[in-house]
């Protein structure tokens, strides 16, 4: 499916997030995370188990982007140009800001580091 | 000799009348705000009370008491969000919203399970994501309070 709004959006996130311009912020579910955008916009990215009918198990992903309740877009491989490497490299950026993943491995290490 | 003493009598009473109108007027715009303000806190300090419940619920293992709440919390935020829109200032409004995706997340979780149905990673998950929401709440209760201490 072609929608070039919604792929220049996925990656202008990816850019921002990697640059930590984003706060993303962890939910009560385990595997989703989010952040709110200039507007307000919602921005979510999740992930969630499902069976294909071969009856192999998959981890889909979507960044779904929310205004007032109402869902103006949603990315997933479906969109040209987003892989599900993308998505899923969104995911653990996301997931590792929101956790503060980092920080607490950087102590790690200086911790470490001592020994 | 007379006339001109009366106009200049009417001028002064006029100039006092206009000092005296911008003054009533000031103080109950400045009446107005403070019932507004005050009343902002009253909406803060019941979504908080609410959101504290919530955390008591969730850590009883009472999902059910707790859902009805997250229910409840959800419609006065939305209520906040809508009556205060003009008022909030933007880090306010971003709050409420921070809040409100929250509390949808919780809903879904208890929804979806019950709290003895979910392993203790997903339990600490769904705690810190209550305490986020009263937190917040707290936060803008305090935010409120101070508007209103400096309206009067």
């Amino acid at each position: 499916m072609e929608d070039v709004k919604a792929l220049q959006l996925f990656q202008q996130i990816i850019t921002t997030t990697k640059k930590g311009r984003i706060k993303w912020e962890p939910t009560a579910d385990e595997s989703e995370y989010f952040c709110v955008l200039p507007g307000p916009i919602i921005a979510s990215i999740r992930s969630w188990r499902e069976r294909d009918s071969w009856g192999n198990d998959e981890e889909p992903l979507a960044l779904t982007l929310r205004a007032e309740d109402k869902e103006l877009l949603r990315v997933t491989p479906d969109v040209d140009g987003v892989q599900v490497a993308g998505l899923r490299e969104l995911y653990e950026l996301a997931r590792r800001q929101a956790l503060g993943v980092n920080a607490q491995v950087d102590r790690l290490l200086g911790e470490l580091a001592k020994l | 000799m007379f006339a001109s003493w009366a106009s200049i009598g009417g001028l002064i009473f006029s100039a006092l009348a206009f000092l005296f109108s911008k003054r009533a007027s000031k103080a109950a715009e400045e009446a107005r705000d403070s019932v507004l303000a005050r009343s902002l806190g009253q909406d803060m300090n019941e979504a908080n009370r609410t959101a504290a419940e919530i955390v008591r619920f969730v850590s009883m293992e009472r999902g059910d008491m707790a859902l009805l709440r997250v229910g409840e919390l959800l419609n006065e935020a939305s209520y906040s969000m809508t009556r205060w829109d003009a008022r909030l200032p933007a880090q306010s409004k971003t709050n409420l919203l921070r809040a409100r995706e929250q509390l949808l997340s919780i809903h879904e979780v208890l929804t979806r399970r019950t709290l003895p149905e979910l392993s203790s990673a997903q339990k600490s998950r769904l705690a810190q994501s209550c305490q986020q929401v009263n937190l917040i709440f707290s936060e803008e209760y305090g935010t409120a309070v101070k508007a209103a201490d400096r309206v009067g």
